[in-house]
């Protein structure tokens, strides 16, 4: 009998707890791990042929005559089409079709060559500065000064001194404009294919400024401007503290977005990983796909979420809520809050208005401030908790169609079982409280006076999150710029 | 009693040997692929650079497997 490879089952066991663990968390990145990660399956598939050859080498068994067949081969070409094109379409790389990659720390050919940049142009007091396309890292402070300042360095990856030199010339740095309006331009698109530049910026500006910044990929980081910021970039960290003005951010594939002290608008749009917000004056609007650890704390106006998965509004957020994989955690939130979301646990506690909550597959666990809001809680396939203070008033009505009813209320609360499930009612004057759960457990409990917030406050640093750096520069010349 | 028939010409006797080195030399091509794809990804090496040494794995294999014929 033929001998199959160990591979192809493999890869269907592998491909089905894939897709369980997509069903159990629909927020996991699967096709964005694939774009990403996809060249080590090629590895993985070729580690385990080499180990099944020499297994049946060294038992004496007949070997095949190709170690990869012609289909199997055709099935390889299948992946690296689908994953190169997967990883351009979600924007990791521009792969296709100019063959250009973005080199991280770890470089093999070529020598990084730096050169010092600087310029400065006077302005009024609140200018709009304008970061043309680059790559790199802006650094952005308000001043009292009135002018723009910039120093730093562009970096330059060639495989020799002539070639940075020339690149280096091809690319200058430029600042102009005039008081009400200032350009920076790095001309990073003026090098030739194969050679790569990069500026690392420090730039100072008015404190009443306006900054307007399109990148490539690198990270921003902003402090103490009272006007707008506004970012387009494809690849992006972004901090941003103490802001006056709106801010608007476009980052198709984001890396961390933190903001902190924000008193304008701030919008966000695109992907990402991570989100931290904190003490948000102005109306959050959030519109992406955002994977990493989500935080959003002390928010003075309505915040709007809307997810693939997910989608949040509500008034204000003096607490906090943490959205990590499958768990949405809040407390101490202004309703009307409404929350939507396909598959997560939600624990909430300490809200206030009115509280809606829909959720597919998940529990759902409640611990609403006195006086009780108007709750409306509703899942598919899961649990519902309610912790209710002693002295609480409400309009109760829990059911479930299949599953068990658990009342620490005693009579005040009446029963009515049916063949599957059933539906507590009970009322002492108080506001709606509807719950209901096609499959599970409906409980209504009273809350301890000392239990915790489900999501604390907590204090964090700004400086604490990743954001990439530039390093291992190797050789400084200075040139005409 | 029949005799075993001689092998078509131009068709080679490999040993066990290069039995095995021409079994191998698909998987390696493939792991080979996977690490210089991964390289790349990884922004470590761009493949538009690093992929002659497919050709230089695959050369290596036909020499290995050619020292073996019999």
């Amino acid at each position: 009998m033929r001998r199959g490879s160990l591979f192809a089952p493999l890869l269907l066991i592998a491909l089905g707890a894939l897709f369980m663990v997509r069903n159990v968390y629909p927020d996991l990145p699967l096709l964005s791990y694939f774009a990403k990660y996809w060249p080590f399956l090629l590895i993985v598939w070729g580690l385990l042929r080499l180990g099944e050859i020499a297994f049946w080498a060294t038992t004496n068994r007949p070997l095949p005559r190709r170690g990869v067949s012609g289909g199997e081969w055709a099935f390889v070409l299948l992946i690296c089409f689908f994953g190169g094109a997967l990883n351009a379409a979600l924007g990791f790389s521009n792969w296709f079709p100019r063959g250009r990659i973005e080199l991280g720390g770890l470089e093999m050919f070529g020598e990084s060559y730096d050169y010092p940049i600087s310029g400065e142009r006077p302005s009024g007091k609140s200018p709009l500065v304008v970061i043309e396309s680059f790559r790199g890292n802006a650094r952005i402070t308000g001043t009292d000064e009135a002018s723009v300042k910039v120093t730093g360095r562009k970096t330059i990856r060639s495989m020799d001194q002539a070639g940075a030199d020339g690149a280096a010339q091809a690319t200058p740095f430029e600042i102009e404009g005039d008081a009400n309006r200032v350009v920076i331009r790095t001309n990073q698109d003026r090098a030739s294919i194969g050679q790569r530049v990069s500026n690392e910026m420090e730039i100072s500006v008015p404190k009443g400024a306006s900054i307007e910044a399109h990148g490539r990929s690198g990270d921003f980081t902003i402090s103490s401007i009272d006007g707008a910021v506004t970012i387009d970039a494809d690849r992006a960290g972004v901090r941003l503290d103490n802001i006056g003005g709106e801010t608007r951010l476009d980052i198709r594939s984001g890396d961390v977005v933190r903001a902190l002290n924000v008193k304008g608008n701030f919008d966000l749009r695109g992907n990402g990983s991570d989100i931290d917000l904190e003490n948000m004056n102005g109306t959050v609007t959030i519109n992406g796909g955002y994977t990493g650890d989500v935080v959003f704390q002390n928010l003075s106006k309505p915040l709007h979420f809307v997810g693939p998965q997910t989608e949040v509004s509500l008034q204000t957020l003096p607490g906090q809520i943490r959205m990590p994989l499958g768990t949405f955690n809040a407390s101490n939130l202004t309703g009307p809050a409404r929350l939507e979301t396909r598959s997560r646990d939600v624990q909430i506690s300490e809200f206030t208005n009115s509280l809606e909550v829909s959720v597919d597959r998940g529990d759902i666990e409640l611990r609403p401030a006195l006086p009780v809001a108007k709750v409306d809680a509703h899942t598919r396939s899961g649990n519902i908790t309610l912790a209710l203070a002693d002295g609480a008033k409400f309009d109760l009505t829990a059911s479930t169609n299949r599953g068990q009813l658990s009342n620490d209320f005693g009579g005040s609360i009446r029963i009515e079982e049916s063949a599957r499930g059933g539906t507590m009612r009970g009322s002492n004057g108080g506001p709606a409280v509807d719950l209901h759960t096609d499959m599970g457990e409906v409980i209504i409990r009273k809350a301890m006076p000392d239990e915790p917030p489900f999501a604390p406050r907590s204090v964090r640093e700004f400086n604490g999150k990743r954001l990439k750096q530039f390093k291992g520069l190797k050789q400084l010349k200075q040139i005409e710029q | 009693m029949s005799a075993t028939p001689p092998p078509l010409p131009g068709t080679p006797l490999l040993s066990p040997r290069a039995a095995l080195i021409r079994a191998l030399c698909g998987p390696l091509l493939l792991t080979t692929l996977g690490v210089l794809l991964a390289a790349d990804r990884l922004g470590a090496m761009s493949f538009s650079r690093t992929w002659p040494a497919l050709l230089i794995v695959f050369g290596a294999c036909k020499l290995a497997e050619h020292a073996g014929v019999k």
